[in-house]
């Protein structure tokens, strides 16, 4: 319930304050960058996947892209999460700005590949733009990482 | 206990895909507009915060350079009020004419007014969502405007109680536009960075930095003489026979959370 709370207020946040400030055409998905939190520190796909098919329905009735996409995509990127925590070292900030621009990385790559098959013209995702929404997520989920107090950071992950 | 694992993987696989795939074949119009009710007092509440505040950034600049906009604002002011003179002339000359060749003056538009609720969390500045639809007379294609005669976008999608507004900042929307006093034209379409950017301009045609840019009426699908924005750069390269010219929108975005969908222009 905690994440599904978490991610519901960073999907609200996303879908407004957030898309104040873009980059070259990216915002920050504060979503994706508090799947990734969980994902480093929690590491358990099976308790990623129910919010992040939250996440993403959220996601979808706010979006303009096809219905299902966007859960589609945040559920493969728990179980990359997931695969990711068993293989990947998470031991400090730099396993996790690695583990972060993975993350980033096949979520975009996967919004991408399920645009073109759904045939989706709407959404003009370059390989400019991609890079673009990869270095946002990075940095903001790192920042998010670096804010966060011990005390919030045991709130959230237990 | 890994056979479990491997089940359950393969569980999720099939209904994410059965959810996508069947989504897209039943159609979702009435999950997306149950799930915006539930999200829009949310996205919509922080819609008009994020807007309060840009209006106080705003107003914070202006008392910042208060004197110098209120001397520029007096000398405007004396010359419209000259101008007015001038203007209610040609109005009684432009009634009489059209009087007597029986020629009707231009409909009032049919504004219907709503609420921007939420921005796409994808696309950036590109679209966004209002509170009204269907069941309020929006139908797809519907040109949109703020308050000011200032052009914000059309309609692209429709549900029962909200609608998407693609913005003229989306590099997809294509709007037929002049510039007010040289009738300079041009199509306009959305630029990185939230800026509009006027294309296929004659070389040789005048358009310089701050003409005022507007709708020309010439596709059909937005009313003339809107507001776009104004000209900031005009580029123009040796080779082509065309130039391009960046304008600063009219459109505040994120300052402005009330907008007019006009219902009766596609008829």
């Amino acid at each position: 319930m905690k994440k599904i709370f978490l991610l519901f207020v960073a999907v609200i946040l996303q879908a407004t304050i957030f898309q104040m400030w873009e980059f070259y055409g990216a915002s920050f998905n504060a979503a994706l960058a508090l799947l990734i939190l969980f994902g480093f520190f929690g590491g358990d796909w099976r308790k990623l996947v129910f919010p992040a098919l939250f996440a993403g329905m959220a996601l979808d009735a706010l979006s303009a892209a096809p219905f299902g996409v966007l859960s589609l995509d945040f559920m493969s990127t728990a179980a990359f999460l997931g695969a990711l925590a068993i293989f990947f070292p998470r031991e400090n900030a730099v396993h996790f700005v690695v583990f972060a621009a993975l993350a980033s990385a096949w979520f975009y790559l996967v919004l991408f590949a399920l645009l073109r098959v759904t045939g989706f013209t709407g959404m003009e995702m370059g390989s400019l733009r991609i890079a673009a929404a990869i270095t946002y997520n990075v940095a903001g989920a790192t920042l998010l990482l670096v804010l966060l107090t011990k005390r919030a950071h045991t709130w959230i992950i237990s | 206990m890994r056979s479990r694992k491997i089940q359950a993987v393969f569980v999720w696989g099939a209904l994410a895909v059965l959810f996508i795939f069947g989504g897209m074949a039943l159609g979702v119009t009435p999950f997306k507009n149950a799930a915006l009710a539930v999200l829009s007092p949310f996205t919509g509440a922080m819609v008009k915060t994020v807007g309060w505040f840009s209006g106080v950034e705003g107003t914070i600049a202006q008392i910042k350079n208060g004197y110098a906009d209120n001397e520029r604002l007096k000398e405007e002011n004396r010359n419209l009020t000259g101008m007015l003179g001038d203007y209610e002339d040609l109005k009684k000359e432009n009634d009489l004419l059209r009087k007597q060749l029986q020629v009707s003056s231009s409909a009032k538009l049919n504004l219907l007014l709503a609420n921007v609720v939420s921005f796409d969390p994808l696309l950036g500045f590109s679209a966004a969502l209002i509170d009204k639809g269907v069941r309020d007379g929006v139908a797809l294609g519907m040109p949109v405007v703020r308050p000011g005669n200032a052009l914000v976008g059309k309609i692209s999608e429709v549900y029962a109680g909200f609608s998407r507004v693609t913005l003229i900042s989306d590099p997809d929307i294509k709007v037929s536009v002049k510039s007010a006093g040289s009738d300079t034209g041009g199509v306009l379409s959305g630029a990185v960075g939230n800026m509009l950017l006027f294309d296929l301009i004659e070389k040789g045609a005048p358009l310089n930095q701050g003409d005022l840019v507007v709708t020309s009426g010439l596709d059909g699908t937005y009313p003339k003489n809107l507001v776009v924005g104004w000209v900031k750069e005009v580029v123009s390269s040796e080779v082509g026979i065309f130039k391009q010219a960046y304008l600063t929108p009219v459109y505040a975005g994120f300052a402005e959370t009330q907008v007019f969908v006009i219902r009766d222009y596609l008829k």
